[in-house]
């Protein structure tokens, strides 16, 4: 585990001068949490600079494809929906957005059985999720813990 | 080494190239299965790491044409999927894949599971080695040109094309064009047994030097046999056996070494001999200009059912664009200047 990476300067890659690591933070895990931040960064191999590639690509792709949401649900296209709900899964999984991903398999699930009255609760409990994964990565993304993460303490 | 990333899910393609850079990979991403196989037909990339759910193509589809038989290298291929049911791993490995990855993954296992990729293309040296001894045995041959190259390709492409008909569907698999296009550069190996004199003699060939010559068939034969009994799983050198044993046979049995007939000639001997065939008359031979493929075609169709297998002739003329592209692409001076066979046509 290299988390005492994530408490020291980042490293500079010359490979990657485009990517900003996110500057110090200290974290742990706490499943209320949107977000574990000590087990994304583990995945990222501790690596500062790939957890914040992997962060900026989360703001970049996620949200978007949150808001087609209620468009597909209005439209019945359950199998789009499907498919949004399982990339979101997946994205949410990697970053260990452990909330969200419980809400993008619910919907994945419901969008198979079509059921819509649990696919309309999911979307609400998805989209609120990932508002509190945005705000908590742009405050990783900008070295600070976060408002309301009592488990992410700020360096 | 350059790893090609194919994944429409941006979180999922930065993590997997951060984690690939940081273990000394090169990476190459795309977002779209059409564009991941676009650049393996280019040949840069061997191993890919496909997401299941992808515009242009899913990672199943992608797979199962990186092993239609049409790119030049052997792909490695994982893919990662939130797919977690079991029957998904066994649909994505039965397409093709070779290994199976569940999101959210554990990045040092990826890591592992490239690094096994690499071993097992590393194994792709042994057809290297097969090509260079096929090289090695033609270059006694000074003027033979890329008659390897080109009987290698026209072989293929007849398998291809044989594989289109019913009657073949079941055995000519996406292996079986692969393996005949790795091995039937062997089928003149058994010349190395051959005498200088008799190989390398500008004019044609006495009685008795011909039945020297028409022995590379089973000295080759016997060459692979021994290394069949030693790798006898190797399937490349069972193949690699046939097509050096039976590529002289005729299909009305009056062929050499045994005179088989029919299909009692192995499909593999039947392709490469009409592949070497129409080699050798399309090149330069010391008592002989090369002949146009008009000509060519006209020689081979008149074989039909005679030299050539029938199915194997009306292949040829299904796929006779691509005979002449690739005799173009493979044509030099060398080619023109000779092809060195002395009893192909």
């Amino acid at each position: 585990m290299l988390l005492d990476d994530a408490t020291t300067e980042p490293r500079r890659d010359p490979r990657n001068q485009g990517a900003a690591a996110p500057r110090p933070f200290q974290a742990t895990v706490d499943e209320a949490s949107a977000i574990d931040a000590a087990g994304a960064l583990a995945r990222c191999m501790g690596d500062p600079r790939i957890f914040a590639l992997t962060l900026d690509a989360f703001l970049r792709d996620v949200p978007p494809r949150a808001g087609t949401l209620p468009a597909l649900l209005a439209e019945n296209r359950l199998a789009d929906v499907g498919r949004v709900a399982h990339a979101i899964r997946g994205a949410a999984g990697l970053l260990n957005a452990h909330p969200l991903a419980q809400c993008a398999a619910d919907m994945e699930a419901a969008s198979t059985t079509r059921d819509l009255e649990q696919i309309e609760r999911s979307i609400g409990r998805l989209q609120a999720e990932v508002a509190r994964c945005i705000e908590l990565v742009e405050a990783l993304r900008n070295g600070s813990p976060g408002p309301d993460r009592p488990g992410t303490g700020g360096a | 080494m350059q790893v090609l990333v194919a994944d429409d899910d941006g979180v999922t393609r930065s993590l997997l190239e951060g984690l690939l850079q940081a273990s000394g990979y090169e990476t190459v991403s795309v977002s779209d299965g059409a564009e991941a196989l676009s650049i393996l037909h280019q040949g840069t990339c061997q191993l890919v790491l496909a997401d299941w759910e992808m515009p242009g193509l899913t990672g199943p589809e992608l797979c199962k044409a990186v092993r239609d038989g049409s790119l030049e290298h052997y792909v490695y291929v994982i893919l990662v999927t939130g797919h977690v049911d079991p029957q998904d791993a066994l649909d994505g490995l039965n397409a093709g894949a070779d290994d199976f990855v569940t999101k959210p993954f554990n990045p040092p296992e990826i890591v592992c599971r490239i690094r096994a990729g690499e071993r097992l293309l590393q194994l792709e040296t042994a057809e290297m080695t097969i090509f260079a001894l096929a090289k090695l045995a033609e270059s006694r041959d000074p003027d033979t040109g890329a008659h390897l190259e080109r009987v290698r390709c026209y072989s293929r492409v007849l398998a291809e094309r044989l594989r289109g008909h019913p009657a073949y569907a079941e055995c000519i698999t996406p292996a079986y064009v692969r393996l005949i296009y790795q091995t039937s550069p062997l089928h003149d190996i058994g010349k190395v047994a051959i005498p200088d004199r008799v190989l390398l003699k500008p004019d044609r060939l006495t009685e008795e030097e011909f039945a020297i010559m028409k022995t590379h068939t089973t000295h080759g034969a016997a060459t692979l046999e021994a290394a069949m009994a030693r790798f006898p799983n190797a399937q490349f050198l069972h193949m690699a056996r046939e097509i050096s044993l039976t590529h002289h046979e005729k299909y009305d049995g009056s062929g050499y070494p045994i005179g088989l007939k029919g299909e009692e000639i192995p499909l593999a001997g039947r392709i490469v001999a009409m592949a070497d065939v129409y080699d050798a008359l399309t090149s330069r031979r010391v008592y002989k200009d090369a002949f146009g493929h008009e000509i060519a075609r006209g020689v081979l169709v008149e074989e039909r059912g005679r030299h050539f297998d029938p199915a194997v002739v009306d292949a040829f003329q299904e796929a006779e664009a691509e005979f002449v592209r690739i005799r173009l692409s493979f044509t030099d001076e060398r080619t023109l200047a000779g092809h060195g066979e002395r009893d192909a046509a």
